[in-house]
């Protein structure tokens, strides 16, 4: 690597911190409504939670309850469970609207400070190169051409071919992993790695179902055999 | 001072603004008595108005109830002046538009059996459309607007308020939801004519039909029946109930729809009351038993439906059938059933051959 370790740094930075918001979004309403400060923002938050432990508590209490004995109090929690659910509704649909500036506030900020600055330094600095082959012939023509010049160069390539007849990567010196190539090659690692963690270890095993019916053996096709009527005679019970 | 509401349907008989009465609830909890007694009431206690009873469900039982035969046409119940009764009857009403269908094809020049009117011959159309879900309904709907229509026009019987036998809980909530849907698909559908208004009219220029006339006329008709609809002295609805879990669970269920309609509904008729306690000479310990159920659940609704009118209707000894024996037994809406005192009656039902 060379001085130009600020670079990779940055990138490293933008990448994860890129994850970590991706990681973090299921959060993000939660945290807008705590940095939303506005009165009117707590007072709706307040409504909403109160509505919810109010919901919880008629839930609870009619699933203890018989619906046959104790019918009254039964209907009057679920009439009380209908208002509810539309008054939550409701205070959702506000906190929403009130949320909803603040999401496009953060959306912009994220646009300006992460998503533009990195790509105008992977624009910018696309050829830059992070690592230096130690010898020329290390990889063969075409890859070193990719891995100097991104995968432009494999779709410029037979363009290359005709026009020279051969590819010729004397023209990428100094030989070594571009920028973009490197970005790339992070973010599939990093992609993969989280597949994994995901498959192996967040992901429950679903068991098969098991069998219900015995697959049909001998001795019960016997038994059928013994149900047919065989004679005339009638047993009485 | 608190507002106390009677326990009978004595306001209502005596209303001389309502138009529409439903009467509806679950399956099998006397819904056709119900609606026959409140017919029969009002034709009596208003005898200068005229009173029709419908019936839109689809296994009727009017004809059964008053002992005599009604078909799709409204016709007046054998000794009352003022109450007639008809029952809507999908198939023969689809197989009048067949045939109305067949004679226009006809008389537009499709001739033979080669012809759309051929097509149509043997009632291909009441067919096709008799399996459509919801048709019974809409056939309904289309009752109510013609009785509107001819109240507009001053044409045919005039009927000053309809009772709607309904059918159980979840067709009458279709129907009465028809008003809205229609509403609402013309609203769409007069945008889409308000744009493609000229091509429309020229496609079905054959038959002189003005296609965005017909849907304003029609859009006017819903709009007319859903204001009539929710106003509460124009219309009411009159739940039917007996005193168990999985009837009460549907009249609730039913309220609930009927006041998010906007819909006025303030009566529930609780039939097939035992008031065994007031029953000692026919010492019958099981019908007390189940007496002491039913009083659980009249006591749940007396607690849940305060403000409404809650009559309680005895269980009779014999079938309620025939104006004789559903005039004796309407008199408990018009003033409340007294165990102690009308307890012969239910026995009286019972002589009937």
């Amino acid at each position: 690597m060379d001085s130009g370790g600020w670079i990779v740094y940055l990138c490293i930075f933008f990448i994860f911190f890129g994850k970590i918001l991706e990681y973090t979004s299921s959060y993000h309403d939660r945290w807008f409504a705590n940095l939303t400060l506005t009165p009117e923002a707590r007072k709706l938050d307040g409504q909403y939670r109160s509505f919810l432990l109010e919901r919880q508590r008629l839930r609870e209490e009619n699933n203890s309850i018989s619906a046959q004995d104790n019918y009254a109090r039964w209907t009057k929690n679920n009439r009380k469970l209908g208002e509810l659910d539309k008054k939550l509704n409701t205070v959702r649909n506000q906190m929403q609207e009130t949320n909803a500036s603040s999401k496009k506030i953060f959306g912009k900020i994220k646009l300006i400070g992460l998503t533009i600055p990195f790509w105008i330094l992977k624009i910018w600095q696309r050829n830059h190169v992070v690592y230096h082959f130690p010898k020329q012939d290390l990889f063969p023509k075409l890859m070193t051409g990719v891995w100097a010049r991104g995968w432009l160069y494999l779709a410029l390539g037979p363009l290359q071919y005709l026009r020279n007849g051969a590819l010729n990567i004397h023209d990428y010196v100094p030989l070594g992993v571009s920028l973009g190539i490197w970005i790339w090659a992070l973010q599939t690692t990093i992609n993969t790695l989280e597949f994994l963690v995901k498959q192996l270890i967040l992901t429950k095993s679903v068991n098969p179902p098991p069998q219900k019916t015995k697959p049909r053996t001998e001795p019960e096709v016997k038994n059928l055999q013994k149900l047919e009527i065989t004679d005339d005679k009638v047993e009485l019970d | 001072m608190d507002l106390v509401v009677e326990p009978n349907l004595h306001a209502l008989i005596n209303s001389s603004t309502h138009k529409w009465i439903f009467v509806g609830g679950k399956g099998g909890v006397g819904k056709t008595t119900s609606s026959c007694s409140i017919a029969i009431q009002m034709a009596q206690n208003q005898p200068h108005k005229q009173f029709l009873l419908i019936s839109t469900d689809p296994a009727h039982n009017l004809s059964d109830a008053f002992g005599e035969k009604f078909g799709k046409d409204a016709r007046r119940v054998t000794g009352t002046n003022n109450l007639s009764c008809m029952e809507i009857d999908p198939s023969a009403a689809l197989k009048d538009m067949n045939d109305m269908a067949v004679s226009q094809a006809n008389e537009n020049g499709a001739q033979g059996e080669d012809g759309f009117g051929g097509l149509l011959q043997g009632g291909a159309l009441a067919e096709l459309t008799g399996s459509i879900p919801g048709i019974d309904e809409a056939l309904s709907f289309m009752e109510v607007m013609k009785h509107i229509k001819n109240q507009e026009k001053g044409e045919g019987e005039r009927y000053d308020t309809v009772i709607f036998d309904t059918a159980p809980t979840g067709h009458t909530l279709r129907f009465l939801q028809l008003p809205n849907t229609l509403s609402k698909l013309l609203e769409k559908f007069g945008e889409i004519t308000g744009r493609l208004g000229p091509m429309l009219n020229s496609l079905a220029g054959a038959g002189n039909v003005d296609i965005s006339t017909k849907l304003n006329q029609l859009k006017e008709s819903v709009e007319t029946i859903k204001d009539q609809f929710t106003n509460p002295d124009l219309t009411t609805f009159v739940c039917v109930c007996i005193s168990e879990f999985l009837s009460l669970y549907e009249t609730e269920r039913l309220i609930q729809e009927l006041i998010s309609y906007d819909m006025d509904v303030n009566s529930i008729i609780v039939n097939q009351l035992l008031f065994a306690d007031d029953d000692q000479e026919h010492n019958c310990k099981r019908c007390q038993a189940r007496w002491k159920m039913q009083k659980k659940y009249l006591d749940q609704i007396d607690e849940l439906y305060e403000d409404f009118h809650v009559v309680k209707m005895p269980l009779c000894a014999g079938e309620i059938r025939g104006l004789e024996n559903l005039t004796k037994f309407s008199q408990f809406l018009n003033k409340e059933y007294d165990p102690t005192k009308d307890n012969k009656i239910i026995y009286e039902l019972e002589n009937r051959k």
